[in-house]
């Protein structure tokens, strides 16, 4: 099992910072790295609302999915390409799976996306609990290692 | 497939046309599902992308939508957000707000008939209990693409200088926007009424003198010397009710670099809020909430478009 607890010296000279990235800009880029999360995670919750008032029979559960992660991404500011979205989807899922996108994939991911909208009611900023649970599980006190675990769990 | 979104029309009564601008227009409306209760309807179209709806429309609206949470008594409720239809260019969207009777000019001139003209200060609102709300809130990226389609030219008259000489500008634009609106609270009038930029810039020179040349923006193509050397006035003669704590206040707010303008936080602080917020309270005619005052995320030094009032 690797040891993934750094020292504070180990923290500073990072790879990056060895190769001549000052730490600034590489905090910048872990951020930006770790946006994607709650992208994924905000599409997620967007996921769960929407089937609070549709059903999955109605709305099939891959476009819908798709469609959450396009819509939180253009939120987060982390936006990516419909077509790219699709192209992913695509990858991932048996020919015969993907022919619930029809013809016309794009198409049918950005009908879904003004009915997402509207479902979710234009409620699209959602605040994740990771940000605040990490300064929480700062401010514990105790096993630190038990303390990870928890924060993993959660 | 198909959509489960029950029709505006059943929830919605329109009543009457209340304004039509470069935001598109408003109609006040009946809420049906809520004792008919009345509603101001904004119906705005927000450009069709190959992308679906665009980043901006739907950053400002998601912060709109936030902006909710806190409930602040002087901004002016968002009730609903509403698809309703589009088509491969645009998409339409239906903004429906909490409905109040008389705009600030209104109010001012106490008398009711609604002006349409474009000198209006359209996004302050005065409640019949006499709530100042703000409107409009950050919409100004929504209404982008609709205000592109309109000729309806929007106010100079609340215009930082920055603005019209179209240097970088962020915040301070609209510090400078609220000491106009002060005047006109003691004047009942506009202070700066200008016709064209350059007028605008005049009467502006006319009252607060030309600013020394280091003051003057780099890289604006309405060079320093294109203005006559006036000196600054007295304030007091423009606006002869002011008192000696609203002048100071009025002066910081006008000032011509944005750098020296009082911020948001500064002004509030200044004594002339202090004297006035507690006779202010007592009577209760304004709910002014202090420390409630919008945190704006950190985008204060990111240039924004400036709607005008």
């Amino acid at each position: 099992m690797p040891c993934w607890y750094f020292e504070k010296k180990e923290l500073r000279n990072t790879p990056s910072f060895q190769d001549g990235i000052d730490t600034e800009t590489e905090n910048r880029y872990r951020r930006e790295g770790a946006r994607r999360y709650d992208t994924c995670a905000t599409g997620v919750v967007y996921f769960h609302r929407f089937y609070m008032f549709h059903s999955f029979k109605e709305f099939h559960r891959y476009i819908t999915a798709a469609c959450c992660l396009f819509l939180a991404g253009k939120v987060e500011e982390t936006p990516k390409k419909c077509r790219d979205i699709i192209k992913i989807c695509q990858n991932l899922l048996s020919p015969e799976l993907f022919t619930v996108f029809g013809n016309d994939p794009k198409e049918e991911v950005i009908t879904m996306e003004r009915i997402l909208l509207q479902t979710i009611k234009f409620d699209l900023q959602v605040e994740h609990p990771y940000g605040l649970l990490l300064k929480y599980a700062k401010l514990v006190k105790g096993d630190k290692e038990k303390v990870q675990k928890l924060v993993q769990m959660a | 497939m198909t959509s489960r979104r029950d029709g505006l029309e059943q929830n919605y009564e329109e009543i009457a046309v209340i304004g039509n601008g470069a935001y598109g227009t408003v109609y006040k409306a009946r809420d049906l599902k809520n004792d008919g209760q009345f509603v101001a309807m904004k119906r705005i179209r927000i450009q069709n992308t190959e992308e679906g709806m665009p980043m901006s429309a739907i950053r400002e609206i998601a912060l709109l939508k936030q902006l909710e949470n806190y409930e602040h008594p002087n901004v002016v409720r968002l009730l609903d957000v509403r698809h309703t239809d589009h088509t491969a260019s645009e998409i339409r969207l239906m903004l429906v707000f909490e409905y109040v009777d008389q705009d600030l000019s209104t109010y001012l001139e106490g008398c009711p008939p609604p002006g349409l003209g474009p000198d209006r200060i359209r996004n302050i609102l005065v409640t019949s209990q006499g709530t100042l709300k703000v409107a409009d809130f950050g919409l100004a990226r929504v209404y982008g693409f609709q205000m592109a389609l309109t000729s309806v030219v929007v106010t100079l008259w609340y215009r930082a200088p920055e603005v019209i000489l179209q240097a970088a500008y962020a915040t301070p634009v609209d510090i400078w926007s609220c000491g106009c609106i002060f005047v006109e609270l003691f004047n009942r009038r506009p202070l700066f009424c200008g016709q064209s930029d350059i007028d605008q810039l005049s009467k502006i020179f006319d009252i607060l003198g030309l600013p020394p040349e280091d003051d003057w923006p780099e890289n604006v193509s309405l060079p320093w010397n294109s203005f006559k050397a006036v000196p600054p006035q007295p304030l007091e003669q423009f606006v002869p009710e002011i008192d000696n704590d609203a002048k100071d206040l009025l002066e910081k707010l006008i000032c011509f670099n944005p750098h020296r303008r009082l911020s948001a936080q500064e002004a509030m602080n200044h004594s002339y809020f202090r004297d006035d917020l507690d006779s202010l309270r007592t009577s209760s005619s304004l709910s002014v909430s202090e420390g409630e005052s919008f945190e704006t995320d950190g985008r204060s030094d990111t240039p924004s478009k400036h709607g005008g009032s």
